[in-house]
Parts: structure tokens; sequence; C-alpha cells
């Protein structure tokens, strides 16, 4: 038996496998998630957390949702202006002639769930106050400035990233 | 045993270990890929006022709430001074606390004429809102606004008074999310309605109409 041989074939192989590995994971590592944070919260009440998600790949990538143990239940949410469409049909809501304000200082901000946040090839997304977040709702426990805990997000093309996440008041 | 057949396969063996070395090396490569840092935006903006100003100099309409210490707030008591008074609720982990972290930022950037502003929060959720509640949550270091709240009926006419729109969104799970109107409203110091500041406004922009609401702008 030629052991040197076989051991060098061997070595090569699993290299060679490695590298592949390497290469694909590489593909994978091109969606990195930056600076992200999360608010204070009590136990029982509502957060949320914001980061930036780049995609230096030459495919799109969505968020799709996120999981960890800090919450009951998340979601991904967007803070957005209602638009006037949406206001028409808040017929019982208060009448704004009175002090002849435009829509300007009336818009109503809603929270909703969003099915998928997408990082275009080559862009990255915002998740950040006042638009795109991942909601936390019902916290497992307090969230007081400095504490972290993990987070996991679920995309739709690429396998699930786990961040940690460190509380910040900003 | 054969040892000219040994180096006769490592050679080629060795060769494609060097190569794939090589792959290895261009493969990572591509994690050095530095993301650009965001432009921060540091355009100057003028002293004048940046929210809507009111002309018609109608009167705030006044109220009586609840403080988060539990003491009956009565919006009248506290003329003298520019009120900044926006509407939110503590389940809502976005919007509110943003802008009241703006106005924490405001009270800074105001230094000592902050004594001659009150930040007030009134909830759009008067169940979960209680003012223990609301308690807990302006003691956060950031929140340092009073926080109202009260009965439903007298809020709900609050809400009216100052145009704010509430719309409690049920979900699934038997818990609420609430969608409201998110300017904040400026009282000047006689106790008129002054200014609007829409929610895109930040606490540079709060500092600025408050100080400027403060120096009598409106006379």
């Amino acid at each position: 038996m030629n052991r040197i041989a076989f051991i060098t074939l061997t070595l090569a192989t699993l290299l060679m496998a490695g590298t592949l590995a390497g290469c694909i994971a590489d593909s994978r590592d091109s969606v990195s998630v930056e600076d992200h944070w999360g608010r204070p919260g009590f136990e029982g009440d509502n957060a949320a957390a914001y980061m930036e998600i780049r995609n230096d790949g030459d495919d799109d990538v969505a968020l799709i949702g996120a999981s960890s143990d800090i919450a009951e239940t998340i979601e991904i949410h967007q803070t957005r202006m209602e638009s006037p469409e949406d206001q028409n049909s808040h017929d019982d809501d208060a009448d704004d002639s009175e002090h002849g304000q435009d829509s300007h200082g009336h818009g109503m901000m809603i929270m909703e769930e969003v099915q998928s946040i997408v990082a275009s090839a080559g862009s990255s997304v915002l998740l950040e106050p006042g638009g795109y977040h991942v909601m936390f709702m019902g916290l497992t426990r307090d969230l007081e400035p400095g504490d972290t805990f993990s987070l996991t997000l679920h995309f739709e093309e690429i396998d699930d990233q786990t961040i940690e996440i460190t509380v910040e008041e900003r | 045993m054969n040892l000219t057949t040994q180096n006769a396969r490592g050679f080629p063996a060795l060769i494609v270990i060097i190569a794939l070395g090589l792959l290895v090396t261009a493969c990572s490569s591509s994690d050095e890929i530095e993301p650009e840092p965001t432009p921060v935006a540091t355009a100057e903006k003028g002293d004048g006022p940046r929210g809507m100003v009111l002309g018609d100099s109608a009167q705030a309409p006044d109220f009586e709430l609840i403080d988060d210490e539990g003491n009956p707030f009565r919006l009248s008591d506290h003329h003298g001074r520019v009120i900044a008074m926006f509407f939110g609720y503590t389940f809502c982990p976005d919007i509110c606390p943003l802008t009241l972290m703006h106005m924490s930022h405001a009270k800074e950037v105001l230094g000592d004429q902050a004594d001659d502003a009150l930040f007030l929060f009134v909830t759009v959720d008067p169940e979960r809102d209680t003012p223990e509640q609301l308690h807990r949550y302006m003691a956060r270091a950031d929140h340092n606004a009073i926080g109202l709240t009260g009965d439903p009926d007298t809020l709900a006419q609050v809400w009216e008074d100052y145009s704010i729109a509430v719309d409690v969104e049920p979900r699934d799970d038997g818990s609420y999310l609430i969608g409201h109107s998110a300017q904040v409203w400026l009282i000047d110091p006689d106790g008129h309605l002054a200014m609007i500041l829409p929610p895109s406004a930040d606490g540079d922009d709060l500092a600025n109409d408050v100080r400027w609401l403060i120096n009598g702008s409106s006379s």
C-alpha cells in the first residue's frame, strides 16, 4: 500500500472539498449584517431591532423572518405614513378641518407586518427607526442598555444568519 | 516500500494542494470588501421655524389628565412655557421612542432654555398605559417627557381636539397595535396653538422651533 500517496490524495480531496465549501459559503457570506442594535424594553412590552443588510452578491436576497428567545412573537414590520387613500376609509376619525392644517401635520403613522425586506444585489437595505424594523412583541425579559441577545435572521435564498444584538439607547 | 512510486504520486498531489491553496486565497479575498460609510447630512438649516406655523392663534384646547406619577395634570396650569406634545403609546417600539429621543435631544440642545419648555407624551392606549406603565417607560434615561393618561372618554376628547387619529389594530394573538397620528404640537407660552412638526422632524428641528417660540416669535 502506498501510504504517503494515499494520505496526500486524501488531503488534496479534503482541501478541494473545503475550498468548494469555502467558495459556496463565500457567495453566501456576501450578505453581511452590520450596525445592528436593539431598543430597550420591559418584559411583556414590545421592542425593535435595527440593522443594515448589505448584499455584495450577484443575486437579490430577501429577509423573510427572524427568531430569538427574547420575545413571544417576532415579525418584520414597517412604520409608514398612512396614505390619503388609506385615510379615506377612516370616516370616524377626528374632524381635521377646525385648525385648517394640511396633510403634512396629520399623517397617521401605522406599523404593519411585511412579508420580506429585499436587499438587492450589490446594494444594501436599512432597517432604521421610523421605517423597517424587526419587531419583538411580548419581551420574555427586560432589555436594558448594554444587554445582548442572539437574533437569527431567516433569508429566502441563503442560510440563516445569527447575530448578536446589543441593546442601546439611540 | 517503493519510494519512487510514492514520489511520483505525491508530486502531482502537492501541485494540486498548492493550486487549491491559491484558490482559497482568491475566494476569501471577497470578504474584504468594506462597505462605504453612509454619508451624514450636515447641511445647515436656517434659524427660522421648520415646522408648520399656525397663523390663527387659536387657544390650545385645555384638558385634565393624570401624569405618570399619578397626579392630576391640567394643561392650562403650565402655560408660560412652550409645550411640545406628542401622542403615542408605550407598546409602540419604533416611532414613539424615536420621538421621545428627539425630545430628549431637544432638551440637551436647549440647555438652560429647556426650563422654559415642557415635553408631554399623551397616550393613545389608555387600556395598557397606566400611570405606572407610563412612569417606568419615561424613567428610561432618554425618555424625559411627562407621560399623560386618563380615562378613555377624556382621552378621546383630547385626541379629537388635537386631530389625533387613533386606529386600534387587533392581532390574531389577542394583542393589538395602534396606528396614530404622529405630529408634534407646539403651544406657545400664551397658550396658543403655535406650530405643528411633522413626524419627519428630528431633535434639532424640535429644539429650533421650541427656541423660536421661547424667544417670542409669535409676538
